[in-house]
């Protein structure tokens, strides 16, 4: 049974010539996965845990203490965050690698209206799936190391924990 | 041969295929995702006129010092209504109305992936504007705010039907937007047209791809908020009842985890209308589309991680508060990456100012207003001085307003062409946008100062000399000028639909998917189904972007049902041929027996509640009930390849969709246990008040071990062709589910416990509770699957149904041994 009709010489999804993500076979799709998404991950857990760790530690019952309940708060935060830094850290190699691997795909057809210049194609017109995801990757893994990094600066920032 | 989209044959057949019957039954019946979106562009546009008249009535209340136009009973009434209908029954939904309009069009399918979900969520969404107005005849409406706080909402202290009404409606409102979210995330990543890849989808997709995400995960925290409120207030539950081991800032926590992200799940979309629609008035793709989908994505993922900052004056430790106000700031990273693009877009094209443009330039001021405003309030000290203050209710209308409100207006005028053939009156557009744009800057910027001399948000009065009056008569005169000008737009829309000039397909020269289309679009949507190449598929020849010439006149046509591609997640090679349900009464028949049980629940008249639950279940009959219109039908040749006829590949639409739903049930699941431990660890009173026994459970849990292991065995079987094997497998599987909610209700019936003497019994039930109804559901559906086993509907190339049963099971399974390690391990190891 033939239920459609034939387009001949134009098909950008069976050709690797033409294909969106030529070079889709050069980064294990877990890299790219993980690249993207391992650093936010990391965070959330980073978040997830120092809020009761902190707040237990300040606030165990229905009346607040002016000292948290345990003198190794601050470290114990600490410990998180730096797990959390280290993920993202992972991730944002993960990311650079997969950026390293698909450098020139799709790069040369950005078109006239990518910024003037073929260097800028991937940001312009996000040409190649692949190069798109690693960038992503990249651009994800800073953003939330910097948040990670910071949630871990506050902890020795902010004199005193329980406001006591 | 090709198919030219031109042949008047062919139109005629598709024409014949997927159009809705006119009348009643096609109004009804109707599954259109375009006929959909309309309705939900209306429906929210008319709440929207309804929450500005409340809006009107209380800023005349307050035009001057000492009125008493309305009471403080009504006053409490009318911002509660205001707020709620505002946010939940127009600024989500009228996105909604863009997308389901769009996103078939933009993507160069047929339609959406689930057509009869998309109509239930329309529906169902009715019904609950419906239901929430029908509290103004009986008096009764929320008068607690948008955000309802305990013990202000408790019973005690609220003890009509007003929060009933609040907690019911938010109930139904989450059915509707989860099951639209689960419709988007499926129509995205299962029917793009042939290489639209990933990376090449218009940013307003990428928005409400994330906002659909983001409600997945964030919804359920409202679900469970509001069940427990509803309980507390009926059954006499103790969640937040300080003095039976509960907590009022459970309420906080909870509402606040799904309302920070509600923010940007109202904006993201919006934004992505202005990424998308600016470029085609600059002449220019959008600069840095990758930094601003990207953007869009990691705004969404922060806004999770920062719920707190509105609970800054609640006696939080401050190294959390540290941790809360320094994410706060850093979300403005990726919002600003969003404000310079457009900036940069701008800089680089050559613009023109018609309407839409003129909204989208004022939507970016108060874009930035409102953004800044917002990072003053992260800052943990300025917000102590200022919260419940004025000056937060500037900073949420300049959010809601001019990322919102401003957004979708250009939407409307920029896509009216597409909606209706005809344009929009550009000189009256003219006029609307200055009426709306001093209106708003005039009835929201006096509000910061207002709020910084120390007026508090939610009172009805307030006494002379305090320096306050000045400020509120602006406010007032610039709110009635404000809704001038949605008096302008609304004439403008009248007029045009009817008058307005001719716009033809591609009016404004725009580049995306949508404009290759006749306006307004034919009931298939295209004739031949596009393959794509590039981002911008109309301005290829222009920019010479892309790995490809997109083919959108000549190509496949399928046209022997209501059928469109299949593709692959991430680059939209095609995997099957999709046969798509014709239209359907179920939907609005299964929205209306949900309203039966809303108003059933609210009046405790069980009878209606009971019979809204049996019209609900015949209606999921039908709606299951196997189709052979939609069915596996062998394999079909096409330009692509031979490709199964009547399925969606591998990864099913149905994987997706039941995928999405086990996300969102496990995050239900999640907050409930959130609930328990955050409440175990603040209790002063003994927890657990009475230590479960485990011994029942310990076997029920075997019991349910086991059972997922023969659904596993029985789906594999199939896999390979052993329909017997599955046979077994399934009801063996059916058995012990069964003998689980025995043993469960015989532990129920020996147990000491109660779920309204304590805060930790009203966890135990219903958490227990819960999971026992997601066994029965688990049930019904294994019930199905092997009655269809015996009828001989599964063989080794079709056994979607079997698998999403099993995914269902093993998820139900899954979620009992994290609730049997915390309720009843747990407690064991303290």
């Amino acid at each position: 049974m033939a239920n459609d009709l034939a387009v001949p010489g134009n098909d950008p999804t069976t050709s690797n010539e033409t294909h969106p993500a030529p070079h889709r076979g050069r980064v294990p799709r877990f890299m790219l996965w993980f690249g993207l998404l391992g650093a936010p991950a990391a965070w959330v857990m980073q978040t997830l845990l120092n809020l009761p760790i902190s707040s237990h530690a300040c606030f165990p019952k229905l009346a607040p203490l002016e000292m948290p309940a345990t003198g190794a708060l601050r470290g114990i935060l600490f410990l998180v965050s730096v797990l959390a830094i280290l993920v993202s850290a992972a991730a944002l190699v993960a990311a650079l690698r997969g950026w390293a691997r698909t450098h020139d795909e799709n790069q040369d057809r950005a078109g006239k209206g990518a910024g003037h210049d073929s260097s800028t194609a991937l940001a312009e017109t996000g040409e190649g799936r692949t190069r798109f995801m690693a960038g992503a990757g990249v651009l994800t893994s800073l953003t939330f190391l910097l948040v990670a990094t910071i949630h871990a600066t506050v902890v020795f920032l902010v004199a005193p924990a329980c406001g006591g | 041969m090709i198919a030219i989209a031109s042949e008047p044959r062919t139109h005629a057949s598709l024409e014949d295929t997927w159009a809705t019957p006119p009348g009643w039954r096609g109004t009804l019946s109707s599954v259109d995702h375009k006929t959909i979106g309309l309705r939900y562009l209306v429906t929210s546009i008319f709440f929207l006129v309804v929450g500005g008249v409340e809006a009107l009535i209380m800023r005349t209340q307050l035009a001057q010092s000492g009125q008493h136009l309305v009471s403080a009973g009504a006053y409490n009434e009318l911002f509660s209504m205001h707020g709620v209908t505002m946010i939940f029954l127009y600024a989500a939904p009228v996105l909604s109305g863009f997308s389901n309009y769009l996103w078939p069009l933009m993507l160069g399918s047929r339609d959406m992936a689930y057509p009869r979900l998309n109509a239930l969520s329309y529906w169902t969404y009715l019904v609950a504007g419906i239901f929430l107005y029908t509290s103004l005849p009986l008096g009764a409406m929320p008068n607690a705010g948008w955000f309802d706080y305990v013990p202000l909402a408790a019973r005690e202290y609220n003890p009509g039907l007003n929060i009933d009404f609040y907690a019911i409606t938010l109930l139904l409102l989450a059915v509707s937007t989860t099951v639209g979210s689960v419709n988007f995330i499926t129509t995205l990543f299962k029917t793009r047209a042939p290489g639209m890849s990933l990376n090449r989808v218009p940013i307003i997709v990428w928005g409400t791809l994330t906002a659909s995400v983001s409600n997945l995960f964030a919804l359920p925290a409202l679900s469970a908020a509001a069940v427990m409120l509803y309980l507390d207030r009926r059954v006499g539950t103790h969640f937040f009842d300080a003095a039976a081991g509960g907590h009022p800032l459970l309420w906080q926590h909870l509402f606040w985890m799904f309302g920070h992200p509600w923010v940007y799940i109202v904006v993201l979309p919006a934004m992505g209308i202005v990424s998308d629609a600016l470029p085609t008035f600059c002449r220019r793709p959008l600069v840095g589309y990758t930094f601003v989908a990207l953007a869009t994505i990691i705004t969404a993922m922060l806004g999770f991680g920062v719920w707190l900052h509105h609970m800054f004056a609640t006696g939080i430790p401050p190294i959390a508060l540290a941790f809360f106000g320094a994410a706060s700031i850093l979300i403005t990273l990726p919002s600003a990456v969003a404000v310079f693009s457009w900036l940069a877009t701008l800089w680089d094209g050559k613009p023109w100012y018609p309407a839409p443009m003129k909204f989208m330039l004022g939507f970016i001021a108060l874009f930035v207003i409102g953004g800044v405003s917002g990072v003053m309030t992260a800052a943990v000290p300025f917000d102590w001085q200022l919260t419940d203050s004025y000056f937060v209710v500037a900073h949420l209308h300049y959010v809601l307003v001019g990322i919102n409100v401003f957004p979708v207006i250009a939407g409307v005028y920029y896509w009216f062409p597409k909606f209706t053939g005809r344009m929009m009156d550009e000189r009256l557009g003219t006029w609307n946008f200055w009426t709306m744009f001093v209106g708003a800057n005039l009835v929201f910027f006096p509000m910061h100062i207002v709020g910084m001399l120390g007026m508090p948000r939610r009172i009805y009065s307030y006494p002379a000399g305090l320096g306050w009056d000045a400020y509120n008569l602006l406010e007032t005169v610039g709110a009635f000028l404000f809704a001038a000008g949605v008096l302008l737009f609304l004439i403008n829309v009248w007029r045009s639909r009817a008058r307005g000039e001719q716009a033809g397909a591609n009016p404004w020269q725009a580049g995306t998917l949508e404009w290759a289309v006749p306006s307004p679009p034919p009931s298939y949507n295209f004739a031949v189904l596009p393959t794509i190449g590039s981002r911008h598929p109309l301005w290829e020849d222009r920019l010479g972007e892309g790995s490809a010439r997109s083919s959108i006149a000549t190509g496949p046509v399928l046209a022997q049902g209501r059928e469109t591609f299949a593709t692959s997640p991430l680059d939209a090679e095609p995997v099957a041929v999709m046969r798509m349900p014709e239209d359907s009464y179920a939907p609005v028949l299964l929205a209306a027996s949900v309203g039966l049980v809303a108003y059933g629940v609210l009046f405790s008249w069980w009878w209606l509640a009971v019979a809204g639950v049996i019209g609900t279940a015949a209606c999921a009959i039908a709606w299951l009930w196997p189709d052979a219109a939609t069915a596996f039908a062998g394999a079909t040749a096409t330009s692509f390849g031979t490709l199964p006829l009547g399925s969606s590949g591998r990864r099913s639409v149905g994987w997706w969709g039941m995928t999405a739903v086990v996300a969102t049930e496990a995050s239900f699941f999640g907050y409930l246990l959130f609930s328990y431990f955050y409440l175990a660890s603040i209790s002063s009173n003994p927890w657990p008040s009475e230590a479960p026994r485990i011994g029942l459970p310990l076997v029920n849990t075997a019991v349910l071990l086991a059972s997922s292991g023969l659904v596993w065995w029985g789906e594999r079987g199939i896999r390979a062709g052993d329909a017997r094997r599955l046979r077994i497998g399934i009801g063996l599987g059916l058995l012990l589910g069964a003998i689980f909610l025995t043993l469960q209700g015989v532990e129920y019936g020996r147990e000491t416990l109660s779920a309204t003497k304590d805060a930790y019994g009203s966890l135990f039930y219903t958490i227990t509770g819960f999971h026992a109804a997601h066994v029965l559901v688990g049930l019904v559906m294994l019930t199905v699957v092997l009655v269809r086993a015996v009828r001989g509907h599964f063989g080794a190339e079709r056994h979607e149904a079997v698998s999403n049963a099993a995914l269902y099971w093993h998820f139900v399974d899954a979620v009992w041994l994290v609730v049997f390690t915390s309720l009843y391990v747990a407690p064991m190891l303290r």
